[in-house]
């Protein structure tokens, strides 16, 4: 039983992730225009604000962008086609994420870079899973001492 | 007079902070203590003085003295009492002679509380924070003085900050943020100190984790408040914006929980020694980036004062500290090799490390983030915009990952786990999430990101009571004791570890808060007549009537605000505001926030028509919001309980040094 528990538990999991995985792959449904229209406002920058979209701004010229992608929607233009109006109207600057795949990669090489280093690290004398006992060192006596204290004798 | 008696202060704080430099320095070279004794009290001088000058500053605030600038600028003879006092903190030059009270008021503190102990350390620590303090006075006695006079006397000021007069939170928020950022000079000095006289052992270590630990909690609360307050006042609805200012205050947070947890490892393992004397440093530096950034007009933020001419002075600072900082580090490789290999890969210290290495992503990705705006400027002359989707998108995937390794850390041993202890561990904890999983959509949950989250945190509280339940089991038998009993003497007797738990369970409170509240709100914006009813969720909500006067508290302040009755799960008059300040060219809205255990109701008044009297809201249902605040408010808590001075530990201590 007690053998079965982590299998079970991963098999647990991966069922769960295939479903997750099927759930996304199962088209989802049209988004509607407002739906559209909201996730317009999220991605453009109020032009008099510091950091905040359209969408959370109370400013007049917020409320005015979002009037415009509304109405633009409305006229049966595509979102790309919204989008890249304001683009030209304002500059690149007014899209809170910038087109330049760039910033995509940069944090990601970032990470991989650490996780590159650190397994440099690992493998000079390091070991996949512990079969013995942990070998004496300077952290031992500080852990013998925290065990000792937890059983309180 | 006073404010002259508050510039002579500050001048005389400097040369007591340069005096205290050279006295630390010569009396780390001799020995002498007198030289050393001579260099403390220099530096509590300064804190004297410091304190008086901004007893000066808020007098002078008080008194509405407009010979002086920067009463002029920021305060006006209607400014309620309250607002005039922590007008101290609301602008550059203020808020430059306030951080210097906490930095020197810090220093004192450490300086006073080590004067009989580390003797070989503490001069050079004294002489760190000595020269850090006599910075800031030095900025304050030449780029941004606090106390410059302007001829003619206005009489009448320009008043205050609008949004920053707007809501009592501003007297918290930064006075607990500015502690834990000046407070992080202290490990960055002892870090200096163990370099230079190379004493990088673990006694060094338990010194700054015990002081990273002080600032980090003042830091936790600081930047939690300043969400509550972003929240409360600013009135979009949300509480972080990846504002510049906001990510500033972030940045050194992280590295100082990276080290935090890397610092376990060096302490138990004699490991990552160079690296946890790297993140004090990174720490340090960031919160003079941090300034650097937000005081000086690079980025723009809703928290940028002026432009100033302090930007060169923090630029060679950071430049300076960094400089000296990593010499000192590289000089000093050889003493901080590695004690032993590290261990296997399954190991605590493995998880720690994965954490460091997810820590340092984010804080990498964040102040790229912030930084891209001025980087495409300064190459390419366009001007770019980072804003929260991207900082969404690409953060959210690793502080997931940070919150799976804060259940798999704890369940693991430190040099290394076998397959046994990782089947027996992990498989309750694993079933415990995708259970919960299982229940909430059975229950209706459809969004991926709480279903995930909910899995996630059940995981991490299944890992930890499992620990707990495992440790009270043990001393329940062996003792005799009940079992509350026990948890209760398991959690006192093992600060640290419990602490730390603690404060995990406020992570996952906060990340199941900040899931469900991201996606599973209501958010509406409609415009009403008088009279006229709206249903939202299970409130309805009716618009009365519109008002227009002037404030009671400061009637150059004009008013206007909507009326509503509420009738739901909470009832009653409520009332959503605009409010027109004299010095500001836009409105300042005054959100009303209802808030419950499970949800806020919160309405903010986006405009009206004062002809047609109609007023048109923004309504948001946001479901568990102050669980973000009570979950800061645990994390705090649990490294609170950590650092809980320990008395059976004390003199444990104390018999082995004897000995």
């Amino acid at each position: 039983m007690r053998r079965l528990a982590l299998p079970v538990a991963i098999a647990a999991l991966l069922a769960l992730g295939g479903v997750v995985l099927l759930e996304l792959v199962r088209p989802a449904a049209a988004p509607t225009q407002a739906q559209q229209a909201q996730q317009l406002a999220r991605e453009l920058r109020c032009p008099d604000c510091q950091a905040l979209s359209v969408a959370e701004s109370q400013t007049a010229a917020a409320a005015n962008i979002r009037r415009q992608i509304v109405e633009q929607l409305d006229a049966g233009r595509t979102p790309e086609q919204v989008r890249a109006y304001f683009v030209a109207r304002y500059g690149d600057w007014i899209l809170l994420v910038p087109t330049s795949p760039f910033v995509w990669w940069v944090p990601v090489v970032a990470i991989l870079v650490g996780v590159g280093v650190f397994a440099w690290w690992w493998r000079r004398g390091g070991v996949a899973v512990a079969s013995a006992l942990p070998a004496p060192g300077p952290g031992l006596r500080e852990q013998v001492r925290d065990e000792v204290e937890r059983l309180d004798v | 007079m006073i404010p002259t008696l508050g510039h002579l202060a500050v001048v005389i704080g400097l040369a007591a902070t340069v005096y205290a430099a050279g006295a630390f320095i010569l009396g780390g070279r001799s020995g002498d203590a007198a030289v050393l004794a001579s260099a403390r009290r220099a530096m509590y001088a300064a804190f004297a003085l410091v304190a008086f000058a901004c007893f000066a500053m808020v007098v002078s605030l008080l008194s509405h003295d407009f010979s002086v600038l920067y009463v002029a600028r920021n305060n006006a003879t209607t400014t309620p009492p309250f607002y005039s006092v922590i007008s101290l903190w609301a602008a550059l030059e203020g808020s430059i002679l306030f951080w210097t009270l906490l930095a020197s008021g810090w220093a004192s503190l450490v300086l006073y509380r080590y004067r009989a102990r580390l003797p070989a350390l503490m001069p050079w620590v004294g002489a760190t924070l000595a020269l850090g303090t006599a910075f800031f006075f030095a900025v304050m006695a030449w780029p941004s003085d606090p106390f410059v006079r302007v001829t003619p006397i206005g009489l009448e000021g320009n008043g205050p900050n609008a949004l920053l007069q707007n809501h009592p939170f501003m007297g918290l928020h930064p006075p607990l943020l500015y502690l834990g950022y000046t407070g992080m000079a202290i490990p960055f000095a002892f870090g200096m100190a163990a370099l230079i006289t190379r004493r990088t052992d673990e006694e060094w270590l338990a010194v700054v984790r015990r002081w990273t630990l002080v600032p980090w909690i003042f830091l936790t609360a600081g930047i939690v408040a300043g969400a509550w307050w972003s929240y409360a006042v600013l009135g979009w609805g949300g509480y972080w914006a990846w504002d510049p200012v906001e990510n500033a205050a972030l940045l050194p947070w992280l590295t100082a929980t990276a080290f935090i947890h890397s610092s376990m490892v060096a302490e138990r393992r004699g490991t990552l020694r160079t690296w946890t004397h790297a993140l004090v440093i990174a720490t340090f530096v960031l919160t003079l980036v941090g300034t650097f950034l937000t005081r000086s007009g690079v980025v723009n933020s809703v928290h940028a004062f002026t432009t100033s001419g302090i930007g060169a002075w923090f630029a060679s600072a950071i430049l300076v500290t960094l400089g000296v900082a990593l010499a000192l580090l590289v000089w000093r490789l050889p003493d901080l090799r590695d004690r032993r290999p590290p261990g296997a890969v399954v190991s605590r210290e493995s998880a720690f490390v994965f954490n460091n290495v997810l820590f340092l992503g984010v804080t990498f990705a964040i102040l790229f983030g912030t930084l891209y705006p001025v980087l495409v400027e300064a190459t390419t002359g366009a001007k770019a915009s980072v804003g929260a989707p991207w900082f969404n998108r690409v953060n959210a995937p690793i502080f997931v990952a940070l919150l799976f390794l804060t259940g798999v850390g704890p369940a693991l041993p430190w040099g290394g786990a076998s397959w046994a202890t990782v089947r027996e561990r992990f498989a309750v904890p694993i079933l415990s999430g995708v259970g919960v999983v299982v229940a909430a959509w059975a229950l209706g949950v459809r969004d991926a990101a709480p279903l995930g989250i909910f899995g996630l945190a059940t995981f991490v509280l299944v890992v930890m009571g499992d620990e707990v339940v495992r440790g009270a089991h043990s001393r329940a038998r062996s003792r005799g004791e009940t079992a509350p009993l026990a948890v209760l003497r398991l959690a006192t007797r093992n600060r640290r570890r419990y602490g730390g738990y603690l404060a995990h369970v406020g992570i996952c409170v906060m990340a199941v808060a900040i899931a469900v509240s991201a996606t599973l709100g209501i958010d509406r914006t409609a415009t009403l007549a008088e009279g006229e009813t709206l249903s939202i969720g299970p409130y309805t909500l009716t618009y009365d009537k519109l008002v227009t006067e002037p404030l009671a508290s400061d009637p150059r302040v004009i008013e206007t605000r909507a009326e509503l009755t509420l009738a739901g799960p909470q009832s009653g008059h409520m009332a959503t505001a605009l409010r027109d300040y004299p010095n500001s060219a836009t409105a300042i809205a005054t959100p009303v926030v209802r808030t419950a255990l499970g949800e806020d109701l919160y309405v903010t008044l986006l405009g009206y028509n004062p002809d047609a009297r109609t007023a048109t809201l923004r309504i948001f249902i946001n479901p568990l919001v102050m669980w973000i605040w009570t979950g800061g408010a645990i994390v705090a808590f649990g490294a609170l309980f950590a650092i809980w001075p320990d008395r059976r530990r004390t003199a444990v201590a104390a018999a082995v040094a004897g000995a």
